[in-house]
């Protein structure tokens, strides 16, 4: 059983955003390098006229930079701001409260939320701005 | 039968706001003029300050009734009526103008009051009956009849609320002016950057789309006729379109300039009551009203100045039996004056008082655990006194009405740093303390050289760059420029910006902040363009080298690069101690020596260099020969007799010259000896650049 809302999946699969928090997907973003942001913040992006900052989804998961990839502008309550990824896979629907394992998986960054086997993990968007790599930039 | 317009609970609040923006700016022009009033009641008169202050009384009263704020309908009546017959007199009362400051501040508390402040303590019937009494009036009731002057006939009493009354003067469409939010202008800036966004884009899908015609026409030998068919479809309106979008450009940034009198006019009653209260003796003198700035400068700059003042009349400005005492004249002078240069803001508050109190502010500075004694022990003068920036710093005991709130200068400081601005202060123990704000002039729309590293554009704010110059193969750590050395930026920096790596450096954009000169290498110069700046966007964290950012035309992100960030990878330059008694003389020497890249500080005789010496932080002294109290051989022998200061390069400039004067420099210990004029112009720089070293030339 399903929710209302939906999410959409990311490349490497297994990760997935909320479409509510979604704005646009953008497949070849121009970004401005930033370096003095921190490793995970790749720079500035232009959003249909207004400036965001843009993340690696690589950096923060893995450590490694994404190679090529999309952006996904999202909202936030801090603003807006963009996050690079490998690509999106589709829609899916959000998995009901119930099928949701009680604790968090081990070892996994707090803004990715527990999810049933087999199911992607959601990025939780405010949770992920709290990261102190993202707030600070170390 | 028409009924009175009665607004409901939100829309009344909300015009409450707009009227308390209004009514801020009629009690300014209230104000000030109140304190022209006192201080010479016929050049008021005459030059249509008390006709211009019945104005604002008048608008205030109309703009109240449109608010239902009776009580401020009620006072700004009658204070109409008592300015209306100071205007018949040729001298204003003490206790006049008093009355009339009385009923300012109650205006401003009620409209505090009514627009979510504390509640107002106010006596609305005695303020009007003492106004109106003062006035010689009977104290009607105020009419929506009354006009102000020259023509104002007596206001007429009326029993409803009635619509604003518009002044006589503003009555036409085109003085009408409408209040609008920084934030709604900020959101139209936004719309006009998207619509130059589009604009590029459209020009150049016509572009293609007119080569394309032409080529396939070209091919069908029907160029000319059908070519122009396209031209005409689409460059008309696109020129239009380009015409449009710049002029709305214009007029939305314009939209966004206020004088600086806004923040300069309520100075004069500050200081009066200050002065007042605290039993000082203060001229204020009050230079660049005239200059326009953002909106969102002014914001930061217009409380800054207040406390600013309040400050220099509450710790610097001594009472007059103590500048008495001290061999000063009795009334201290309190000099605030802006400049602009370029895109940038200089705003001067200078005091002659006593000066800060250096040994306060250590003790204050060591009991807020901001350092420890045994480095504030080695601290020198100059750097103690910067203590006083710190968040949440005073050195009064006690929390007093004044300025000792431990909220001021610290918020001062953050404000202009967020709009990349700073602040200086120097301060010369028994002559008095100057703090300088600097901050951009404009903030929406800002020109920017664009340029290009690693394959990005790269933007420098033109106000900071001083020239570019092509750059030599091979990477020097160096360019000359001018005859001086300026050293180029690291390449962390440029990695900062390029970090894929860049190619070759054609050429250097020679930066300045307020003291010092970097060049900073890049692979091109693509243009000029004046662009709207935004600062960095939340959630980014923020990066020094890179406080804000722009939209090009074509949709590129453009970095601008912090001149001052850019230049701190720098030491400070050396700070010279000028010393001269004739001002021409200081402000030619000053120029001589920042254009030469110095720090300098000025002072008008020997005694008052020596005390700033004894200060700290200063890295040779300019000397005049003939000065007042102490002249310049006495002052060199002093500073040759001081265990600490006895190294200090020194430099006699003396207008009069010959082998005696040479001799006698050269004996009192003087480095070198100028005449003034050409000789001094030419070599002065290149002498206490030799005096300085192995000190790195600025």
């Amino acid at each position: 059983m399903s929710t209302p809302g939906g999410l959409l999946e990311l490349l490497p699969e297994g990760r997935a955003l909320r479409q509510d928090d979604l704005i646009q997907i953008i497949a070849e973003p121009l970004i401005a390098p930033v370096v003095g942001a921190g490793e995970c913040w790749r720079g500035l992006a232009n959003l249909r006229g207004a400036l965001i900052g843009v993340a690696d989804l690589g950096v923060l998961l893995d450590g490694y930079p994404t190679e090529g990839g999309v952006m996904v502008a999202i909202s936030s309550s801090r603003g807006d701001f963009g996050l690079v990824c490998e690509g999106v896979s589709g829609n899916r629907d959000l998995p009901a409260a119930d099928e949701l394992p009680d604790e968090p998986m081990e070892g996994d960054p707090d803004w990715l939320l527990p999810s049933p086997p087999g199911e992607p993990r959601v990025i939780d968007i405010e949770l992920l701005l709290e990261d102190e790599r993202m707030r600070t930039g170390r | 039968m028409s009924r009175a317009f009665r607004p409901d609970d939100e829309l009344r609040q909300q015009l409450l706001e707009i009227f308390a923006g209004e009514a801020r700016d009629e009690l300014d022009t209230l104000s000030s003029g109140l304190v022209a009033l006192e201080a010479d009641p016929q050049a008021a008169l005459g030059s249509g300050k008390v006709d211009e202050m019945m104005r604002a009384a008048h608008s205030l009263k109309g703009s109240a009734r449109a608010v239902e704020l009776e009580p401020v309908d009620r006072i700004s009546h009658a204070l109409e009526n008592l300015l209306r017959a100071e205007a018949g007199r040729t001298e204003v009362s003490g206790e006049a103008a008093d009355l009339g400051y009385r009923a300012l501040d109650a205006i401003e508390a009620i409209v505090e009051a009514a627009t979510g402040g504390p509640p107002a303590d106010v006596n609305v019937a005695g303020i009007c009956e003492e106004l109106n009494e003062a006035a010689g009036d009977d104290g009607e009731p105020s009419g929506r009849g009354a006009e102000p002057p020259p023509s104002a006939p007596v206001p007429s009493p009326s029993p409803e609320p009635a619509p604003a009354a518009t002044p006589a003067g503003d009555s036409g469409a085109h003085n009408a002016t409408v209040r609008v939010s920084v934030a709604k202008l900020d959101r139209l800036v936004a719309a006009v950057r998207e619509l130059e966004t589009a604009r590029v884009g459209v020009e150049h899908a016509t572009g293609i789309i007119t080569e394309e015609a032409e080529a396939a026409d070209l091919a069908a030998r029907r160029h000319d006729e059908r070519a122009g068919v396209i031209r005409e479809i689409t460059q008309g309106p696109l020129g239009r379109l380009q015409r449009a979008a710049r002029e709305l450009s214009d007029d939305v940034n314009q939209a966004r300039t206020v004088p600086l009198s806004l923040a300069f006019d309520p100075l004069p009653r500050a200081v009066r009551d200050l002065a007042r209260d605290l039993g000082r003796e203060v001229e204020l003198k009050v230079s660049g009203r005239e200059i326009d700035v953002d909106r969102a400068v002014l914001e930061v700059i217009r409380p800054a100045l207040v406390h600013l003042v309040r400050n220099a009349i509450d710790h610097g400005i001594e009472s007059p039996a103590m500048r008495a005492a001290a061999g000063k004249p009795e009334a201290g002078t309190l000099s605030v004056s802006a400049r602009a240069a370029g895109s940038r803001l200089a705003i001067e508050v200078a005091d002659d008082g006593a000066g800060i109190d250096g040994e306060a502010v250590q003790a204050k500075a060591v009991e807020a655990g901001l350092v420890d004694s045994g480095e504030a022990a080695q601290m020198d003068y100059s750097e103690i006194v910067r203590f006083v920036l710190r968040p949440a710093f005073s050195t009064r005991d006690s929390v007093s009405e004044i300025s000792g709130r431990g909220v001021g200068l610290d918020a001062v400081f953050e404000g202009l740093a967020a709009l990349q601005g700073s602040v200086d202060i120097t301060s010369v123990p028994g002559s008095g303390t100057t703090v300088t704000l600097h901050a951009p002039l404009a903030i929406a729309a800002t020109e920017c050289i664009i340029a290009e590293l690693g394959g990005y554009p790269v933007g420098i704010v033109l106000s900071a760059a001083e020239r570019i110059v092509p750059l030599e193969e091979g990477r020097p750590d160096h360019v000359q420029v001018a005859g001086r050395r300026v050293p180029l930026a690291s390449e962390e920096t440029m990695g900062i910006l390029a970090p894929a790596g860049h190619g070759s450096p054609a050429f250097v954009i020679v930066v300045a902040d307020e003291t010092r000169r970097i060049a900073f290498p890049v692979e091109a110069i693509r243009s000029v363009l004046r662009l709207n700046t935004m600062p960095l966007p939340s959630p980014l964290p923020e990066v020094e080298l890179v406080r804000s950012a722009a939209i090009l035309p074509d949709g590129e992100v453009l970095r601008i690069v912090d001149a001052r960030a850019l230049a701190a990878e720098l030491p400070p330059p050396p700070r010279i101690l000028l010393v001269d008694d004739s001002e021409t003389q200081l402000e030619r020497g000053r120029r001589l020596l920042v254009a030469a890249g110095y720090l300098v500080e000025t002072a008008p005789d020997g005694a008052i260099a020596l005390a700033r010496l004894k200060a700290g932080d200063v890295d040779a002294v300019v000397t005049d020969f003939e000065m007042p109290e102490m002249d310049g051989f006495e002052l060199t022998r002093a500073v040759r007799a001081d265990t600490e200061l006895k190294t200090l390069p020194v430099v006699v400039w003396s207008a009069s010259g010959g082998n005696e004067l040479f001799g006698i420099a050269s004996e009192a210990g003087a480095d070198a000896f100028f005449m003034k004029g050409h000789e001094a112009s030419e070599q002065l720089p290149e002498t206490l650049e030799r005096l300085l070293s192995p000190r790195p030339a600025p």
